[in-house]
């Protein structure tokens, strides 16, 4: 495959490509979903493809196939650079900014191949950790196990080969109980960049048995009135808000049109004081991003450095355009879309508060938290994010109390940021097989978390 | 390449090596895109293949995919699939694989001018827009936009001599606009999702958008009280699809997690409240010969006058119910097929939108959200914040308004909530609804 695809490479810039580069993606993934005690679904597949970039003239083709045939694939060598001319006369001037050229491959660390593991183990955990958590009052419960295991080849006009290779495995729970006629579901999964041995070392049954409980208990729960409220927030669900408020703003094809609200502030404050904010390739508990779809390694760039906006994140392309160096974040769904500016481990840094400093002083206000949480959605522009929050709970005379149920909180990032008072000392990142995040129709994992942190102010859209 | 009898082969092969019965699923996409703001950012093709084998030995049903058709993969999935299914525990509700399979009579699903559509003709739709913009007002600028066009071809074999192919095709345009003075900003969207090239009007696809990005540079919050809400077509049919488009599938209902369950045949909403499933929909988007099962779609009445009347079915969740299908099966080739409304569609009346605004005295007008894919079709609550709206003085548009959200509980607002149902019927994907009015709504600042 590396000898055709730099044949590939030599046609493209024969025919006229000042610069072409190559991905070769290479995968399997399989989920196996139990539904109510039942195997449902055991869905296997496998992957792979071609995507070819190319740069005539300062304009950029692209072309994608999933057939490998030598003779085809030249033939969209081709294309690709006639693509690239198609727009010439109103193409955008793509310059990639200068970068290093890699020859590196990476491996996310994992001991026990899936493969290893029989199809009956397999079922077998997913069943076992199914029924677990079907107890009275339960009315749904859906466990899924999946994993993956992708290999990605970069290569470039330029000289650069990079491989990746990472595994993935997860499982995820979804429990819906009732009550006096009330429904209510809860979600919850726990993902690693590891291999099988995450899902052989862990106690899926008390896993899945907890979100069982906690959606027994969110169906009998009450939703606080509308308002606003000083809250704690967990680390999932900060990191949450962080990804899509801040995170995407901060995303360098955004500020360049002018769609971001952090447009213009580089150098000035953004949030509180107490405020570092991180994107980063390695962390423990996030996904496994060494190098990004361009090639690049992906560097640790702090976005918000004790709340003063510090810099952006980058493809080769909008760090020409911004005059700013690359930091590794041009990231495609795969093979089949061309890199855009992605986030990879979004996340703020720790600070030096218990968890009961964080309460302490709220006379009523709410703990907010990610765990369960459906999601959100962020106007970049704007600023404006809206999240709804997994089961929560009240607190009363700097004490959490009750649980409350369907909490939605809203607000303007830059604001809430500045309302930040307080950052807790504990820490954690987490990332998902099961999901991700979408950008102009691709999906790309990601990582997000923190520390927990008390914010002054929260709107909350409730009853 | 021949997709049926590529399928026709593997269903043969699996059998030979020991399916009781085996159903092929393959597809073939193709097409252009060109992603753009006030430039052509970049212009790309893509052509992608997949096979999917669903197979049962002894009630165990096993399945792979994969996107290469070459003969070894093709092999491979077989007998992968096959090693699945003997793993796999027995699945005593399961019956067969569909054996009354067969096409519909179905109109606009396929564009001839799509299938040898050049890129440049797509690069002339862009030119269109951007000047278009330009020349619109000087404080406008296009952000983030892209016109995408393809032609699909999928095939179903099966042991039961089904052997059916249909060809689709696509075309879809967003644009998004923002507005710039002095400070001040705003910004608007508009997208289309079509079977036919023909059926977007790139010259006027923009100025909606053009004209709210401008209004939007002056828009505000508003302190929270309760008051009517006019939803405009596209942000109903999303909340529509949110609310609707899970929980009225057969397999959530068998499975407890629909709130509808049981509920058949009785009043779920007011009499005004018409939904229709309409598979046979001309050019609709959801419109195919035969759903993924190889079932002919085909028209489910979902809501009439208020009565629940129909779940949507696939083979597997029919035969289960020992009822037939109605033609809903959806999947990729990678997955199984699942029941999904083809083309959900809230009846429209004769009452014009304007009509809607000018018989509000005090209200707000929602024309874009965000977030309201997070509300909850289980328990019914609702929310969205507005991020482009006006206020509704005595049924004129006024003050334009964004950051509020809005929130109420969906169950209650088609129960007795929407007091007025506009005309102009449109899509977000392959939902379809007009405007309506709901008689009032909570609305909360949001700061």
């Amino acid at each position: 495959m590396l000898d055709l695809i730099k044949s590939l490479i030599d046609r493209a810039q024969k025919i006229g490509a000042s610069y072409a580069d190559i991905r070769y993606q290479s995968g399997n993934s399989s989920t196996i979903t139990i539904e109510n005690g039942l195997l449902k679904r055991y869905e296997s597949s496998e992957l792979s493809g071609i995507g070819i970039r190319v740069i005539v003239d300062k304009a950029m083709g692209f072309a994608s196939s999933t057939v490998l045939e030598p003779r085809l694939l030249s033939k969209k060598v081709t294309q690709a650079v006639k693509l690239a001319k198609t727009s010439k006369k109103r193409a955008e001037t793509t310059i990639l900014s200068e970068t290093r050229t890699k020859k590196a491959s990476a491996k996310s660390s994992f001991k026990r191949d899936p493969d290893s593991v029989s199809h009956e183990e397999r079922i077998s955990i997913a069943l076992d950790a199914n029924k677990a958590a079907m107890t009275e009052g339960i009315r749904n419960s859906t466990t899924r196990l999946g994993w993956f295991h992708e290999h990605r080849l970069f290569l470039s006009s330029e000289g650069s080969e990079v491989t990746t290779e990472t595994m993935m495995t997860g499982l995820s729970q979804s429990s819906v109980a009732t009550h006096n006629g009330v429904m209510e579901s809860v979600y919850d999964g726990e993902s690693s960049c590891a291999g099988f041995e995450f899902i052989l070392s862990n106690d899926w049954c008390d896993f899945t048995k907890k979100v069982a409980e906690s959606s027994l208990q969110a169906v009998k729960a009450k939703t606080p009135p509308a308002g606003v409220y000083e809250v704690v927030s967990d680390p999932d669900l900060i990191g949450l808000i962080l990804h899509e408020a801040l995170g995407h703003a901060s995303e360098g094809d955004l500020v360049i049109t002018n769609e971001s609200v952090l447009q213009g502030r580089l150098g000035q404050r953004v949030a509180s004081p107490t405020v570092t904010i991180v994107d980063d390739g390695l962390v423990e508990g996030g996904y496994f991003l060494p190098y990004d779809d361009e090639g690049v390694e992906k560097t640790r760039q702090v976005v918000v450095d004790h709340g003063i906006l510090k810099g952006f994140l980058q493809s080769r392309d909008t760090a020409h355009r911004m005059v700013s160096s690359t930091t590794g974040n041009a990231r495609a769904q795969g093979f089949g879309s061309r890199p855009i500016v992605r986030q990879a481990n979004f996340f703020m840094e720790k600070g030096d508060h218990s968890f009961e400093e964080l309460v302490e002083g709220i006379d009523e206000g709410l703990y907010i938290r990610g765990k369960g949480a459906m999601g959100g959605e962020v106007d970049v522009g704007l600023g404006a994010f809206t999240f709804r929050c997994g089961p929560s709970y009240i607190i009363k005379h700097g004490k959490v109390g009750e649980m409350v149920r369907s909490v939605s909180v809203s607000g303007l990032v830059l604001e809430t940021l500045k309302n930040v008072s307080r950052v807790g000392k504990d820490f954690e990142i987490r990332t998902s097989l099961f999901g991700g995040c979408g950008k102009s129709g691709q999906m790309v994992r990601v990582g997000h978390g923190g520390p927990p942190v008390r914010i002054d102010k929260m709107s909350i859209g409730g009853s | 390449m021949n997709l049926l009898s590529l399928g026709e082969k593997t269903v043969k092969l699996a059998e030979k090596l020991g399916a009781d019965e085996c159903e092929v699923y393959l597809t073939s996409v193709d097409g252009n895109s060109i992603t753009f703001a006030d430039k052509i950012e970049s212009v790309g093709s893509f052509s992608s293949t997949g096979l999917g084998v669903r197979l049962i030995v002894n009630k165990r049903i096993g399945f792979y995919s994969t996107s290469s058709l070459s003969d070894k993969a093709t092999k491979q999935a077989v007998r992968t699939a096959l090693a699945i299914a003997k793993a796999s525990n027995q699945n005593h509700e399961w019956v067969s694989l569909p054996t009354r399979t067969g096409k519909a009579q179905v109109k606009g699903v396929f564009d001839k001018e799509i299938e040898v559509m050049k890129p440049s003709v797509i690069a002339d739709a862009v030119a269109l827009i951007i000047d278009g913009v330009h020349g619109y007002d000087k404080r406008l600028a296009l952000t983030r936009s892209s016109i995408s066009v393809g032609v699909g071809k999928d095939a179903i074999s099966n042991s039961y001599g089904t052997s059916l192919e249909r060809s689709e095709s696509f075309a879809s345009a967003s644009v998004e606009v923002k507005a710039e003075e002095a400070g001040k900003k705003g910004a608007a969207g508009e997208s289309r999702l079509t079977r036919n090239w023909g059926e977007i009007d790139f010259q006027a696809l923009f100025c909606p958008a053009a004209e709210r990005a401008l209004k939007a540079m002056d828009a505000k919050s508003i302190a929270s009280e309760r008051m009517p809400i006019v939803w405009m077509n596209d942000v109903f049919a999303r909340i529509l699809s949110v609310m609707f488009g899970g929980t009225l599938s057969a397999d959530s209902v068998q499975s407890r997690r629909s709130p509808w369950a049981g509920r058949l045949e009785s009043q779920i909403s007011s009499d005004n409240f018409n939904l229709v499933d309409d598979g046979l929909r001309e050019a609709g988007v959801g419109t195919r010969e035969f759903d993924d099962d190889g079932i002919p779609q085909q028209m489910t009445p979902i809501i009439s006058k208020g009565i629940l009347k129909n779940f949507l079915y696939d083979n597997y969740t029919a035969n289960k119910d020992k009822v037939l299908s109605t033609g809903n099966a959806h999947r990729s080739y990678t997955s199984f097929p699942t029941p999904y409304p083809n083309n959900l569609t809230l009846k429209p009346t004769n009452v014009r939108l304007e009509e809607l605004i000018e018989e509000t005295e005090h209200g707000l007008y929602v024309t874009e959200t965000i977030g309201e894919w997070l509300s909850n079709p289980i328990s019914g609550d609702l929310s969205a914040t507005v991020t482009n709206g006006f206020l509704i003085e005595k049924g004129e548009l006024t003050q334009p308004v964004k950051d509020v959200i809005i929130s109420g509980n969906f169950f209650k607002i088609i129960n007795g909530g929407i007091n007025l149902i506009a005309n102009d019927l449109q899509n977000s994907g392959s939902t379809y609804a007009p405007s309506i009015r709901v008689a009032e709504m909570a609305l909360t600042e949001s700061k």
